[in-house]
C-alpha cells in the first residue's frame, strides 16, 4: 500500500476499502441495537424503579423485565463478532498459522455492510418497542405479583422479529465468501 | 372433584370451621352470593351479621397495626445466623409449639398488641422530632450568617424618629449602594454584619423623614428583610440554644430508637401473631360464604375424590348435629382444577401455571409440554458445560430454597433442561464455547461453526417445529375421540394430522406424488366438511375455506421455531468471545491469570444467566402460542382450600427443622 500524499487519495482509499465498509456494517449492528436496548432497559427500569420505591417486593420478577430487552444489543453483538471474523483470515506460513488482514473487495464490504442492517435496524426499533411492553408488564407486575410471567410473553412477541433480523443476518454473512 | 354440602346446627359453628381449616381439604364456595343472584330481594339467608362485620373491622386493623410493626422494626433487628439458617424454614420464622401457645394466649396477645401500638406511638414520635429537627436546622441556617450581630433582636424595632431594617443585598452591589445612599441624604447608619457567599448582610438605621429617599434605594439594590425565629434575644446565644436543643432532640431520638431495637426481638413473635390472627380473620371471612338460618347454616365446596371419603367420615363422626351431603358435578358447574403429575414431570406445572390452569374437563398439558419445554430450553443453550452448571446451580438452589414449592419447581425445571443441555451440547459439539476434542465429539451432527452446519440447525429447529405442531394436532385429535365428539375428530381434526406429514412429504423428490395427492385430499375434506355447524352449504364451504387457510398459520407458526436456532447459536458466540477475551486478558503482565480466570468464571456465568432467561421465556412462548392453540384452551380457577395460610411463621419442634 502507497503513502497517501493528498486528502482526496486518502478519502480514495477509504471508500474503496472493503474492510471499511465491513468495519462499518459491524459498527452499525452493535450501536444501533445497542441503542435500542438502552431506551428499552431505561423505560422499564425506571418505570420499575418507581413502583419498588413503593413496595421493593418481587425485585426479581421486575429484573427479569428490565433485562428482556437487554437481548437485542447482544444480538448485535453477535452479529458484528461475525463479521470481525471475516476480517482476518490464517494463512499457513512455513508450517505456522499466520493471521492477515482479509483481501476484501470494495463489493465485498458492501455486502457485509447491507448484511448488518437486518438486525442492526430490527434491534433498534424492537427493542424500543419491546421496553415499551415491559414497562406496561411493571405496571401489571406491581398491581399482580403472580402474573408478571404473561408480561414477559407479551415482551417475546416483539423480540422476534429481532431474533428473525438476527438469523438473516447470520445466512446474508454466510453467503458472503471472501 | 365432588361437590359436598355440610348443614350443620349453630351450636357447631366454630368447631366445625376449625375442623375444616385444620383439615384444609374443601374449597369453600359462595353459596350465599349464588342464592342472593338467584333470587334477588329475598330476605330469607341475606342477613349479614353485624357482629361478625365488625370483628372483621377490628381484626382487619390489628392486623394491618401488627403489619406496621413487623416492618417497622425490621431495620432494628440484628442481623444473625448468616443466611442459610434464615433459609432453614423456607425463608420462614421458625417458632417452637410451646412458644407459639404462650404468643396466642390472651396474654401473650394483649401483650404483643400493646407492643405494635407502642411501635406506633414510638414512631409517630420520631416523626415528630426529626419535623422539629429539620426546622431547628432551617433557623440555624438561616440565623449562622448573622453571628456578628451583637445586639439583642428586640433592639432592631423601630424607634419614635428612626427606623431600623435588617436583611440583605446582593455582595456585588453594595459599596455602589452605599454611595448611592450618600448622595441622598446624611442621616442614615449601615452596619456590615457580614459578607458570606454573594450576599451583604447589613443593619442599616435612617431618620424616619428620609424614608421616601432610602427605601427606593434599598428596594433598587435587591434588599431583601431577613425573619428572625425568634423575637427577642441576642443571635450567638439562640444560636447557642438551638444547638443545645438539636443536641437534646438528637439524644431523645437515639434513646426511641434503642427502645425500638429492644423490641425488635419481639418481631418474630409479632409475625407469630400476625399468622395466627390471619388465620383467624380467615375463619371469620368465610362465614360470610355460607348460608344462615336462625339455628342452622348450610356451606358448599369442592373436595377431591380421593379425599372425600375419610372427610366425610370424619365430619360425621366428629359431630353429631349434621348433614354431609355429595354430588357429582353437574354440567353447569365449573368446579375448581388441582393438577397433579409424577415427580419428574411436577416441576413443569409452574410452566402450566404460567399461562393458567386447564378448565376442569381439560387435559392438564403438563407432561405434554414437558420434554418439549426441557429439550427446546437445553438447545437455547446448545453447551455440554453449561447444562452441568446449570444442573449443579439448580441442585444447590433447591438446597438453599427448596422449601418453597415455585422456587423448588423453577429449579426442577432448570435441572431437567440442563440435562437437555448437555445432549444439545454432544449434538453440537459445544462445550464452554470450545468444540469438543476427538474422543466426545462422535455424536457431534451438526456443527454450528461451519455455514453449513448454522443451516442445517436451522433446518432442524423447524424439523422440532414441524413435529411439535404435528403432535398438538394429534392431541387435539385424540381429545375429540375421548369426548365422543366424533363429527369434529373426523371431519376436523384428523385432516390437519395427515396434512403436516404430507407437507414434509413435499420436500424428497421421490414421495413428492404422494404428498401431494394427501394434501389435495386433505384440503378437499377441510373445505367440505370441517364446517359443523353451518347450515347452508354456502357457509359451510366458505367456513371451510377459512379452516383450510389456517394452513398459513402453521407456516408461521413453524418459522417461529427458527427462534430456538438463534438463540442457540448466540449462546456459543458469546462463549467463543468469553473465551476470546480471556485469552486477550491472560497477556496482561502481573494480574493475567487472575484475570483470565475472573474472565472465564464471570463470562461464562453471565452467559447462561442471559441465555436461560432469554430461553426460558422463549421456550415458554413456543408452548403457549405455537402448541397449546392446537389443543388447549385454559381458564380453570385454582383449587384453593380453607387452610391454616402462614405468611412469616412456620411452628416446628426444633428437632423437626433438621428434617
Amino acid at each position: 500500500m502507497g503513502v497517501a500524499t493528498t486528502f482526496a487519495e486518502v478519502l480514495d482509499k477509504l471508500f474503496t476499502s472493503g474492510q471499511m465498509y465491513a468495519i462499518m456494517g459491524a459498527a452499525a449492528a452493535v450501536v444501533l441495537s445497542g441503542i435500542g436496548s438502552s431506551l428499552g432497559i431505561r423505560y422499564t427500569a425506571t418505570a420499575s424503579a418507581g413502583v419498588m420505591s413503593e413496595d421493593p417486593r418481587n425485585f426479581g420478577r421486575y429484573l427479569i423485565l428490565v433485562a428482556l430487552p437487554g437481548t437485542q444489543g447482544i444480538y448485535g453483538f453477535v452479529a458484528a463478532f461475525l463479521v470481525i471474523m471475516k476480517l482476518t483470515s490464517q494463512v499457513e506460513v512455513n508450517g505456522q498459522l499466520v493471521t492477515f488482514a482479509s483481501a476484501m473487495s470494495t463489493a465485498h464490504g458492501l455486502q457485509i455492510f447491507f448484511a448488518c442492517m437486518p438486525i442492526a435496524f430490527a434491534g433498534l426499533a424492537s427493542a424500543i418497542q419491546q421496553g415499551r411492553v415491559c414497562t406496561a408488564g411493571v405496571d401489571l407486575t406491581a398491581k399482580q405479583p403472580e402474573q408478571s410471567g404473561k408480561a414477559l410473553v407479551f415482551g417475546v412477541f416483539v423480540e422476534f422479529y429481532a431474533i428473525l433480523g438476527l438469523i438473516i443476518t447470520i445466512f446474508l454473512l454466510n453467503t458472503i465468501t471472501i | 372433584m365432588a361437590k359436598v354440602q355440610i348443614v350443620a346446627h349453630d351450636s357447631l359453628r366454630d368447631k366445625l370451621i376449625d375442623f375444616l381449616q385444620d383439615r384444609g381439604v374443601i374449597h369453600i364456595t359462595d353459596l350465599r352470593g349464588k342464592v342472593e343472584g338467584e333470587d334477588e330481594g329475598s330476605e330469607e339467608g341475606s342477613r349479614v351479621d353485624p357482629e361478625r362485620a365488625e370483628r372483621i373491622r377490628r381484626l382487619t386493623e390489628t392486623l394491618s397495626k401488627l403489619q406496621f410493626a413487623i416492618d417497622y422494626l425490621a431495620p432494628f433487628e440484628p442481623k444473625k445466623g448468616g443466611l442459610l439458617s434464615s433459609l432453614a424454614g423456607g425463608g420462614k420464622v421458625v417458632i417452637p409449639p410451646d412458644q407459639y401457645e404462650r404468643i396466642t394466649s390472651p396474654e401473650g396477645t394483649e401483650e404483643l398488641l400493646k407492643a405494635a401500638d407502642r411501635c406506633y406511638q414510638l414512631s409517630s414520635e420520631i416523626n415528630r422530632l426529626e419535623g422539629r429537627l429539620s426546622r431547628i436546622r432551617a433557623d440555624r441556617e438561616a440565623l449562622q450568617v448573622w453571628g456578628n450581630l451583637d445586639a439583642p433582636i428586640e433592639l432592631l424595632e423601630d424607634t419614635e424618629r428612626t427606623a431600623i431594617r435588617v436583611g440583605s443585598v446582593p455582595a456585588q452591589t453594595f459599596q455602589e449602594m452605599i454611595s448611592e445612599l450618600n448622595e441622598a441624604t446624611p442621616f442614615y447608619h449601615v452596619e456590615l454584619i457580614n459578607t458570606s457567599g454573594a450576599e451583604s448582610y447589613i443593619v442599616i438605621a435612617f431618620l424616619k423623614e428620609v424614608e421616601g429617599e432610602v427605601n427606593p434605594i434599598l428596594a433598587k439594590y435587591g434588599f431583601s428583610p431577613a425573619s428572625f425565629p425568634r423575637e427577642s434575644g441576642r443571635i450567638p446565644d439562640i444560636l447557642a440554644e438551638l444547638e443545645r436543643e438539636e443536641e437534646e432532640i438528637n439524644r431523645r431520638i437515639e434513646g426511641i430508637r434503642a427502645e425500638l431495637a429492644g423490641m425488635a426481638d419481639a418481631r418474630p413473635k409479632l409475625m407469630a401473631l400476625y399468622d395466627h390472627l390471619h388465620n383467624e380473620l380467615q375463619k371469620l371471612r368465610v362465614q360470610e360464604l355460607f348460608l344462615e338460618t336462625e339455628k342452622a347454616f348450610i356451606l358448599e365446596g369442592w373436595v377431591k375424590e380421593k379425599d372425600l371419603e375419610r372427610f366425610r367420615e370424619e365430619l360425621t363422626s366428629n359431630f353429631s348435629e349434621i348433614d354431609v351431603f355429595a354430588f357429582e358435578p353437574s354440567p353447569e358447574d365449573e368446579p375448581p382444577v388441582a393438577i397433579e403429575n409424577m415427580k419428574l414431570v411436577e416441576p413443569f406445572q409452574m410452566v402450566t401455571n404460567l399461562y393458567g390452569l386447564p378448565k376442569y374437563r381439560e387435559v392438564d398439558p403438563t407432561p405434554l409440554i414437558a420434554p418439549f419445554f426441557a429439550f427446546f430450553l437445553g438447545l437455547c443453550l446448545t453447551d455440554a458445560g453449561y447444562g452441568i452448571v446449570l444442573i449443579l446451580l439448580s441442585i444447590l438452589g433447591i438446597k438453599l430454597f427448596g422449601k418453597g414449592k415455585g422456587a423448588r419447581q423453577l429449579m426442577g425445571v432448570l435441572a431437567l433442561s440442563g440435562a437437555m443441555a448437555v445432549v444439545a451440547g454432544l449434538l453440537t459439539g459445544g462445550f464452554f464455547g470450545v468444540k469438543l476434542p476427538s474422543p466426545f465429539n462422535r455424536l457431534m451432527i451438526i456443527d454450528p461453526s461451519t455455514p453449513e452446519g448454522q443451516t442445517k440447525f436451522l433446518y432442524a429447529s423447524w424439523a422440532i417445529g414441524v413435529f411439535q405442531v404435528w403432535v398438538g394436532f394429534l392431541i387435539k385429535f385424540v381429545l375429540s375421540l375421548r369426548d365422543r365428539n366424533f363429527k369434529s375428530a373426523f371431519r376436523a381434526d384428523l385432516p390437519w394430522v395427515i396434512m403436516i406429514p404430507a407437507m414434509v412429504m413435499l420436500l424428497p423428490s421421490t414421495f413428492r406424488k404422494i404428498g401431494l395427492t394427501l394434501l389435495l385430499i386433505c384440503s378437499v375434506w377441510l373445505i367440505a366438511l370441517s364446517d359443523t355447524e353451518s347450515k347452508s352449504i354456502a357457509a359451510r364451504i366458505g367456513n371451510g375455506f377459512f379452516n383450510w387457510y389456517g394452513i398459513s398459520s402453521v407456516f408461521g407458526d413453524i418459522l417461529s421455531y427458527s427462534r430456538l436456532f438463534a438463540l442457540g447459536l448466540a449462546t456459543g458466540i458469546i462463549a467463543q468471545v468469553v473465551n476470546t477475551i480471556a485469552k486477550m486478558v491472560s497477556g496482561i503482565p502481573g494480574i493475567g491469570p487472575v484475570a483470565m480466570v475472573g474472565m472465564l468464571i464471570g463470562g461464562h456465568l453471565f452467559n447462561i444467566g442471559i441465555n436461560t432467561l432469554g430461553g426460558f421465556i422463549h421456550t415458554a412462548r413456543l408452548q403457549f402460542v405455537e402448541f397449546f392453540t392446537k389443543f388447549f384452551e385454559g381458564g380453570g380457577e385454582p383449587f384453593r382450600p380453607f387452610s391454616k395460610e402462614r405468611r412469616y411463621t412456620v411452628v416446628l419442634r426444633p428437632e423437626e427443622l433438621t428434617a
